[in-house]
């Protein structure tokens, strides 16, 4: 029993904390795209998946689908879909690291503007936080609407 | 939770669709993107080069294995461009480096009329290309 009231109370903690660490993450990196677009979509470009249209789309709306589903992690309302937005984006962006890997370009990975890590390293990453979105989802209560 | 993911994809969309009119730092959809000379020696699958210089600088000192594909001479050298290019793979254009605007005006002709989509214009033309490590 103490044992149990004591996962709990840490889950408490840490869920929190996770959640915080993962929407300030996601502000700050789409703040960092949202100033330089233009270099953001240079960014996507270089993974060579896109054509140039679509580049621009994503270069152009995806850093504000960052923001707000950062700042979406702060409200309880939308706390579940930005969860899932953030999981989906990082899916995406796995998926095109694994891609550049892959095909061995000697590229960044944009992750923040400005170039960036290199790619196996932001791959490393984005594992980790998708587990850590992983465990927030399995951890947190159902809303009740 | 579908509906505050529409509400958050939503809410994106505005300040996306004021930078897309407003940013000062906007990419513009109709220009080719630029690639690094460095990144282009770290591609490992085939990809073609074109010159857009005109033919006498392409034949001095063209890279080699390129097209050569000039604007003035653009009836007689896209067919040359054609048998050489196999759909999918990458075209970079290049032309005497700098600002010269020759390979971004290829670049797009080449988008336009023969539909390639993974176009890019080598950044600081041929000289960015023979120093770059």
């Amino acid at each position: 029993m103490a044992k149990s009231s004591l996962k709990t109370s840490a889950l408490t903690r840490i869920v929190p904390c996770l959640r915080v660490g993962l929407a300030v993450l996601f502000i700050i990196s789409g703040a960092s795209k949202a100033w330089d677009p233009a270099a953001f979509a240079g960014d996507i470009a270089n993974y060579r998946l896109t054509p140039w249209l679509v580049t621009v789309a994503a270069a152009l709306y995806l850093p504000w689908l960052e923001i707000f589903a950062g700042i979406g992690f702060f409200s309880r309302r939308t706390r579940e879909g930005s969860l899932f937005i953030i999981s989906a984006l990082l899916v995406v962006f796995c998926g095109a690291l694994a891609s550049a890997w892959w095909r061995d370009l000697n590229i960044h990975c944009g992750c923040f503007g400005g170039g960036g890590s290199g790619v196996q390293f932001a791959l490393v990453r984005n594992v980790l936080l998708l587990m850590a979105c992983a465990f927030i989802a399995r951890t947190q209560p159902p809303r009740a609407d | 939770m579908l509906r505050q993911v529409a509400l958050l994809m939503f809410l994106a969309a505005w300040p996306a669709l004021a930078a897309a009119f407003l940013h000062p730092s906007r990419p513009d959809p109709a220009r080719v993107p630029t690639v690094e000379a460095s990144t282009v020696r770290a591609w490992k699958t085939p990809f073609l080069w074109v010159d857009a210089r005109p033919r006498g600088e392409f034949l001095r000192n063209g890279i080699p294995g390129a097209i050569s594909l000039p604007e003035d001479d653009w009836e007689r050298s896209i067919d040359a461009f054609l048998d050489a290019w196999d759909a999918g793979t990458p075209v970079v254009v290049y032309c005497g480096g700098g600002d010269c605007g020759t390979s971004e005006s290829v670049a797009r002709r080449l988008r336009k009329e023969a539909g390639i989509t993974q176009i890019y214009v080598l950044k600081g033309g041929v000289g960015s290309w023979r120093k770059a490590p």
